[in-house]
């Protein structure tokens, strides 16, 4: 198979059998409030038949693989769950990077 | 919609390419394996994925396979195997002669 072939049916998450695998970290942690709000909407999102989890999940595969690479597990799924959102027509890019702007006021105003 | 497979029969994991969301690893794809159980039907997460909520609900299976036969430098007991589950859209008889 050439290598071109190979990055469209082996895609970067497939990752069984490649070497060299590495060591299994086993670091746990306390959820952040992050992770737990993140958690929480994306259940909402779930439970009302908006986006579920196999969207997410090629959402998440779709990433590539220096994006997959760069975020944490929940950051992955914010960011899957919102193109799905937008493909979806739920939301538009504009609002949700209107959003975004907003809470990086919010977050960087002076108190 | 009747199993197509039952317990202790021998299958082939179906070897294709298959872009988009799939749920069958490459490193499995051509192995061949054993019906350990079979499990529940579910929509099918190829179609879910892409947001063709058509309903096709597809069935799952249970298949063992030797570690042995995934990998050649296993060093663990030949009595261990891999478990994992499986659409039926994936599975083959197998013979009883195949590797």
């Amino acid at each position: 198979m050439t290598d071109k072939s190979e990055l469209i049916v082996r895609p970067t998450h497939d990752m069984g059998g490649r070497t060299p695998g590495g060591p299994v970290t086993r670091d746990d942690h306390e959820m952040t409030p992050f992770e737990k709000t993140c958690h929480a909407l994306l259940n909402v999102l779930d439970a009302h038949k908006l986006v579920n989890t196999e969207e997410k999940r090629r959402g998440v595969e779709d990433l590539g693989g220096e994006i997959l690479s760069s975020l944490t597990y929940d950051e992955r799924w914010a960011v899957s769950a919102s193109k799905v959102l937008i493909e979806k027509g739920l939301i538009t890019s504009e609002e949700l990077g209107e959003t975004m702007a907003q809470v990086r006021r919010r977050l960087t105003a002076d108190p | 919609m009747t199993p197509a497979f039952a317990p202790g029969q021998r299958v082939r994991i179906a070897d294709r390419d298959a872009p988009g969301h799939v749920r069958t690893p490459v490193y499995v794809r051509g192995r061949i394996g054993v019906i350990e159980r079979v499990l529940p039907q579910f929509l099918d997460p190829e179609r879910e994925a892409y947001g063709v909520n058509a309903g096709t609900e597809v069935q799952l299976y249970r298949v063992r396979i030797p570690q042995i036969s995934l990998w050649p430098d296993y060093r663990g007991s030949r009595e261990d195997v891999l478990e994992l589950e499986i659409y039926e859209h994936w599975l083959e008889h197998a013979e009883e002669d195949a590797r």
